[in-house]
């Protein structure tokens, strides 16, 4: 699968239009200056050879470099992986339980004007442009209330040990840092997570309206069973397997670079990343950025398969069964 | 809704239209913004759309990286803060020869690097010869040394050093622009013992003679620079400069108005006229050295005759443009060369007349009944030229549709540009061209000159223009010393490139930065550079 993905990887990137010698040099290069600085990026040599290159390298954990900013390329994503994942992971703990409760109590209040109020909320969460909503909230809580920072990570100086700014403040972090680098989530990850919130939100709507019209929670009902144990001992851990399914791909998505959030947030992240390497045809950045969201997507997918056999009793990892 | 009404208690209901008041009120910005205090110790911080490349001067080629390079190196002379005028930098005299093959520069004494070795005239050929020499010990992998072809080429013959201050510099034929090419970022003097000491890594351990010096960057987000004490400018008044990367320009134009940043970069015409109308920032204009025009292909059948051309001329109403696409934030031309740049002469004026230009296109054999059909190419993105080039394009379309031309509008990726714009596929395409210091010869030989047509890779020249009385005029202005005989001939050329109409030329777009009011002693330089030398925070 790997070797897939670094095939499509590759050949996806150089079929995007544009020179990156040409791009580096700028309009008024000869033809003689842009063969030297591809000979100098190894862009000269065949297309066969540069792949060969690139997955012989890449299989030993060695990307390359960055043809714009002759830095490793592992270096850059050093800096933006912990970045956006800190930033998923932060917008994941909002859109699960938001979404899981606001689709749940909306299936509960079915046709009633709760019920409305949680799919409006749900389809605008799909339908709002994400830019937009960012701008919207700087305005409010960075202009209106000052009371939120605008974007970036934190307006301090933090030791990099991790990359995970919220562990490092507290790992070494000027006095304040951490409180500094929370403020500095809350907004792009309060935007990133209307999406998934939105989504999780109708599927456990949908999944909870279909097991309580299932027998068995009649059954739990006639036997008297209270009702918070019918909801939290049959309903929910009936209702929330397919909602894990959607919510797994979710953060595989989320993973491969919130373009819009970073963007508007000045977040240092994947998302930026990739942007900018597109925009300078930085070949090595823009392979190694994709593969890496690739690879993100596959492991999050291969977690929620296993989370299935732990959830569900049906499932079952033996090949024999 | 019925329900849903009949439902919602009253109280929630009145929150709710409280909650939606308060968004709305909270987007029409309907009162002004205070002025933001004055921060304390006295920083700066520029907020910029993206991170510099590198910070060693010779092998960057971006805006990002030499507006910072700009604090952090000096070079032998620089320009004005204003204007492309030369003044005195590392070098406080210098010589030319009469022939104009020799120039000799005498340092400063007393200049040091923010290491604290002192600069002598060693370093400074060490410099040159870094990047004139493929073989120099200096070098390093990954060196591309951008501008070194452009602006010396071979055409330096020697360099001499004199004694510990002074240095000789021997051409092998006189260059017109010569001090303009020594005043270029890229030949901001790095300390030699830095770059033998970091190797590659040199572009992120830069060490200078500027009146700043480097801190440190963490990628993607801010570089700070903090004062040099022993700068020989004397002591900057301002302790740090922290240059924040801020990719969104509604978020980098919100931060200005709050007072999180001081200085913003790169604003859109869109976000400079509100705000104008806030107190918290004050917006500062320089004319551009860019010029943006419509690309008309010469060499395209369909564009040869010179009435076409002309008639294209009198029927895009350039104002118009001006006015509503670069939001006024433009001077409409008639030339090349932008406004302040020497040797400028609007030698006639081909005002915008619908009725005169379908005069001229009947004269070429054009009616409603034989339209001309011609492509028009844009890119898909914003240049600094060019805030609005789709808008633009559609607009020249509609106002070409007057004179019996039909045009056939296409996008081109930005990538793939200027490769095949260069290449001359184009029959129209929208362009520019940005200068790099002034000098008029910077603008027509890239323009104009027919040396520049490259249709195997892409030339600058992507009118396809051939005129060799043009390239007579290029050249003999280029070898000419006397500024008084080199304006003669640009007026020549001005005349003759007006009379044969090979292009359009639209405007020249001013830059535009907004900067927090008590902030004083900025400069924005017409290259675009930053010249923060002598900013001092000022009494509220």
């Amino acid at each position: 699968m790997l070797l897939g993905i670094l095939l499509l990887v590759f050949f996806m990137v150089r079929a995007i239009p544009g020179n990156p010698a040409r791009n580096m040099l700028g309009q008024r290069a000869t033809a003689e200056e842009i063969a030297k600085v591809e000979k100098q990026l190894g862009l000269d040599q065949p297309v066969i050879t540069q792949f060969a290159n690139f997955a012989w390298q890449a299989v030993r954990g060695d990307l390359g470099y960055s043809l714009r900013h002759h830095v490793p390329v592992t270096e850059e994503l050093a800096r933006a992986v912990p970045a956006t994942l800190e930033l998923t992971v932060a917008a994941f703990l909002i859109a699960c339980p938001v979404g899981v409760l606001l689709g749940g109590w909306s299936a509960l209040k079915k046709g009633t004007a709760a019920d409305l109020l949680a799919t409006a909320f749900s389809l605008s969460g799909i339908s709002v442009p994400i830019f937009w909503l960012g701008l919207l909230l700087i305005l409010i809580f960075s202009v209106g209330l000052e009371i939120l920072p605008f974007g970036g990570r934190s307006e301090m100086v933090i030791p990099p040990y991790t990359g995970f700014l919220l562990l490092d403040s507290l790992l070494g972090g000027p006095p304040g840092s951490f409180v500094d680098v929370l403020k500095h989530l809350v907004l792009p990850a309060l935007t990133l997570s209307t999406v998934p919130t939105a989504i999780i939100a109708r599927m456990s709507r949908s999944c909870a309206l279909q097991v309580l019209d299932a027998d068995f929670v009649r059954t739990a009902r006639a036997k008297g069973v209270p009702e918070r144990q019918v909801l939290m001992r049959h309903v929910l851990p009936n209702a929330i397997l397919p909602v894990i399914t959607v919510a797994g791909l979710q953060f595989g998505y989320l993973l491969g670079g919130a373009v819009l959030t970073e963007h508007v947030f000045s977040w240092p992240g994947l998302g930026s990343l990739l942007l900018r390497a597109i925009s300078e045809r930085d070949y090595p950045v823009i392979q190694s950025a994709v593969l890496v969201a690739a690879v993100a997507f596959a492991l999050v997918n291969l977690v929620v398969d296993l989370l299935y056999a732990c959830l569900d009793p049906r499932v079952s990892l033996d090949s024999d069964r | 809704m019925a329900v849903c009404c009949s439902r919602m208690p009253a109280a929630r209901f009145k929150l709710s239209l409280f909650l939606l008041a308060f968004w709305l009120g909270v987007g029409c910005e309907r009162k002004p913004d205070q002025i933001p205090p004055v921060p304390s110790p006295a920083v700066v911080v520029v907020a910029k759309p993206g991170d510099p490349v590198g910070l060693d001067p010779a092998n960057v080629t971006d805006l990002e990286s030499l507006q910072i390079c700009r604090s952090l190196y000096d070079t032998l002379v620089q320009y004005e803060p204003d204007s492309t005028r030369i003044m005195p930098a590392l070098a406080e005299s210098w010589e030319r020869s009469s022939d104009g093959l020799e120039v000799t520069f005498h340092l400063r004494r007393g200049v040091v690097f923010h290491d604290g070795t002192p600069l002598t005239a060693s370093d400074v050929k060490a410099n040159y010869e870094r990047q004139r020499d493929p073989e120099h010990p200096l070098r390093s992998a990954g060196d591309t040394f951008f501008y070194w072809n452009d602006t010396w080429g071979d055409r330096i013959e020697s360099i001499d050093v004199l004694d510990e201050h002074t240095i000789c510099f021997r051409f092998n034929e006189p260059i017109a622009p010569l001090m303009q090419n020594f005043a270029m970022p890229f030949f901001g003097i790095v300390s030699p013992r830095a770059l033998k000491k970091y190797g590659s890594d040199y572009f992120r351990n830069p060490v200078g003679t500027g009146p700043y010096k480097f801190e440190n960057w963490v990628p993607g987000d801010r570089l700070t620079l903090v004062k040099h004490q022993e700068s020989w400018r004397g002591e900057p008044a301002v302790e740090r400069v922290t240059f924040l990367s801020i990719p969104d320009s509604t978020a980098r134009a919100l931060r200005l108005r709050k007072g999180s940043v001081h200085i913003a970069t790169a604003l859109s015409p869109q976000s400079v006229e509100s705000l104008r109308r806030q107190p918290s920032v004050k917006v500062v204009e320089q004319p551009g050295l860019n010029v943006a025009f419509l690309a008309l292909n010469n060499q395209s059948t369909k564009l040869a005759d010179s009435r076409v051309r002309k008639a294209i001329w009198h029927a895009v109403d350039r104002g118009a443009l001006v006015r509503g696409l670069y939001y006024g934030l433009a001077d409409q031309t008639d030339t090349a060369l932008p406004t302040g740049v020497w040797g400028r002469e609007e030698t006639g004026s081909r005002p915008f007349d619908v009725a005169k230009g379908r005069a001229l296109m009947e004269e070429a054999g054009y009616s409603t009944d034989r339209r001309l059909q011609l492509g028009l190419w844009y890119m898909a993105v914003p240049r600094s030229y060019l805030p609005e080039p789709k808008a633009t394009a559609e607009a020249i379309a509609r106002m070409l549709e007057e004179i019996y031309v039909t045009v056939d509008l296409e996008p081109v990726d930005w990538g793939v540009y200027l490769d095949r714009v260069g290449r001359g596929e184009h029959e129209m395409a929208l362009a520019g061209w940005i200068g790099d210091h002034g000098d008029p010869d910077n603008y027509f030989s890239f323009i104009f000159g027919s040396a520049n047509i490259d249709q195997v890779v892409g030339g600058t020249n992507v009118l396809f223009y051939t005129n060799s009385e043009v390239d007579r005029l290029i050249a003999e202005a280029r070898r000419e010393i006397d500024q008084a005989k080199r304006i003669e001939s640009y007026r020549s050329l001005q005349e003759t490139i007006f009379e044969d109409a090979p292009w359009l030329p639209l405007a020249h777009a001013r830059q535009v930065v907004g900067v927090h009011p008590l902030l004083q002693g900025f400069h924005l330089h017409p290259t675009g550079v930053l010249v923060l030398d002598e900013l001092r925070w000022g009494e509220p």
